[in-house]
């Protein structure tokens, strides 16, 4: 799999504060990537710099393929939208006519205009001034410029911000159709995890400029493991050879029902076997999955590196 | 070419064009009101308005052309646009579509200017002959000084987000224009607010003892005018550097 965005030692500081720390991102074609970290991780400083709309003070950014510099810039970007922080529109123009400004400057064919309309569900909102928009319809307009000569790439930063529920859902199923409907790769950034987990397949967790995980979402889970909920019928034996096992073991009121610390899978399966040859009468044994929310907590609490 | 026409696309309901013509309509009108009326003072009705038309020019322009700068950065700023724009063009580009935006609103409020005057004149009776000569000297005075103007206003606009801080910077520095006018002619040249006054093509002699009023061509102030397209040019690139460093 090829990758469309692609950094190395990517650095930005402003003085002695380092807000990007030799970022090397790899975002692979046809995803959408999550980039997560806390308020002043450095998620928008790096979109910036993805954009050339800050200058980075080190490292390389290779977008669809090329080095960016300041000469192929404006070529690479007319293949890519964007939408940072909040959405961009003059309130005095309708939808319309704000669509035709950027797909002027971006040389696309004004028909392309109805696509993305519809694409945002705007289109009977066409003729309204943006002035009368309400923030959700302003998000999708600013999506519809995004999208404007369907672009390669979707560089998203806070999109679902200041969205009602409807609003954010709607977003959602917009964003997540992008790679199918578009072909578009979708670079996402978001503070709502738990809706972000439902339409990544790839996650950047970024932490004082730093990064502390990239790849699939699926490798992230494996490599946060969940608790694990044993249940047994004789929670005497089960204890003896959790204690001889040196496995510490909470009930939480149930004593049939012990929660044990994340486990690998071989320690698991040795551990059933040993349970069952003391006659713990072993019922179940689930692993919890970690939410996104839970494992990215867990990472920006500790710093540690997990990949 | 494409920056420009984009420039132009986003004064649609914007009123740059009544703006323009406002004021315009100012200048013009309060003119028309201190017209030559008697026959003696008809017969020298265009030096006369030569006369006055850049002294009205040092109280109207400064603010008038603040207001056409901050509404032309107001866009950006109130839209949030410069970091959607920035990845469309190049920054310099969008500096110098809104440059060529200014300066033609700019030329149509000093061309509207010299239009009028004939049509002044015909209403209120000038029998004097229009000197072209000497429009086309007010037409380019007013032009450098209204453009110097256009991008002191226009810098303050992108730096400050408050579109407050172009306008009153403008009206304050008209009353300084006008103020310095009456001062020593060395004071004028220290108060750019009002180069139009200096840069006038007519001049007038006012003899205390025989109450009359003289009207005499001067000879343009090149040096002036001179330093009056350095400082355009410098601010000028102020307003692109500005731009080019905006944190968006």
């Amino acid at each position: 799999m090829t990758n469309i965005i692609e950094t190395k030692d990517l650095c930005k500081a402003y003085g002695s504060h380092t807000a990007v720390d030799h970022l090397d991102l790899l975002v692979p074609e046809g995803s959408v990537y999550g980039f997560i970290g806390p308020n002043g991780a450095g998620k928008s400083t790096t979109m910036k710099m993805l954009l050339g709309l800050i200058h980075p003070t080190g490292g390389t950014v290779r977008l669809l393929g090329q080095r960016m510099d300041a000469r192929n810039r404006l070529d690479i970007l007319r293949r890519t939208g964007s939408l940072i922080e909040s959405p961009a529109g003059y309130a005095h123009l309708t939808a319309q006519e704000n669509l035709q400004i950027v797909a002027d400057l971006k040389q696309v064919p004004r028909k392309d205009i109805d696509r993305v309309l519809e694409i945002v569900h705007l289109k009977e909102y066409r003729r309204r001034k943006v002035g009368q928009y309400s923030l959700g319809m302003r998000q999708r307009l600013g999506i519809a410029q995004a999208l404007l000569g369907s672009p390669k790439l979707l560089v998203l930063d806070e999109p679902t911000n200041g969205l009602d529920p409807a609003g954010i859902q709607e977003m959602r199923s917009l964003i997540a159709e992008m790679p199918r409907t578009c072909g578009a790769t979708v670079l996402i950034s978001s503070h709502l995890l738990s809706e972000l987990e439902m339409i990544v397949d790839h996650v950047g967790i970024i932490n004082n400029g730093q990064l502390l995980f990239q790849g699939p979402l699926d490798k992230l889970r494996r490599h946060s493991r969940g608790n694990i909920l044993l249940e047994v019928l004789n929670p005497g034996p089960a204890r003896r050879v959790l204690g001889a096992a040196r496995i510490s073991a909470c009930d939480g009121g149930d004593p049939h029902c012990l929660q044990l610390p994340a486990l690998p899978e071989t320690s698991v399966a040795e551990l059933v076997r040993q349970l069952a040859d003391q006659g713990a009468g072993v019922v179940g044994v689930t692993r919890r999955t970690r939410t996104l929310e839970e494992i990215f907590l867990s990472l920006t609490e500790s710093r540690k590196e997990v990949v | 070419m494409r920056a420009f026409l984009a420039e132009v696309q986003k004064t649609r309901r914007r009123h740059d064009l009544p703006v323009a013509v406002g004021i315009t309509l100012i200048v013009v009108l309060w003119a028309s009101a201190s017209a030559p009326s008697t026959a003696d003072e008809r017969a020298a009705g265009y030096s006369a308005l030569l006369y006055a038309l850049p002294i009205m020019n040092a109280v109207v322009m400064p603010v008038g052309m603040a207001a056409l700068a901050s509404r032309i950065w107001d866009a950006e700023t109130k839209g949030q646009t410069c970091k959607l724009l920035f990845t469309l063009q190049s920054r310099g580009s969008l500096f110098g579509a809104k440059a060529a935006l200014g300066m033609l609103e700019n030329l149509l409020v000093c061309g509207l200017e010299i239009l009028a005057m004939p049509v002044l004149g015909y209403f209120r009776g000038f029998t004097e002959a229009l000197d072209t000569r000497l429009c086309l000297w007010l037409l380019l005075c007013t032009f450098c000084v209204n453009g110097m103007l256009y991008f002191l206003s226009f810098l303050l606009s992108i730096r400050l987000a408050n579109q407050v801080a172009a306008l009153a910077v403008g009206f304050c520095g008209a009353l300084l224009g006008l103020f310095a006018a009456f001062m020593p002619v060395w004071v004028s040249y220290l108060v750019p607010f009002g180069y139009y006054i200096p840069l006038s093509p007519v001049g007038m002699d006012w003899d205390a003892d025989t109450r009359i009023a003289r009207m005499f061509v001067r000879p343009l102030c090149w040096p002036l005018l001179g330093v009056t397209v350095l400082l355009a040019v410098i601010l000028a690139r102020m307003c692109r550097r500005a731009i080019e460093q905006e944190e968006v």
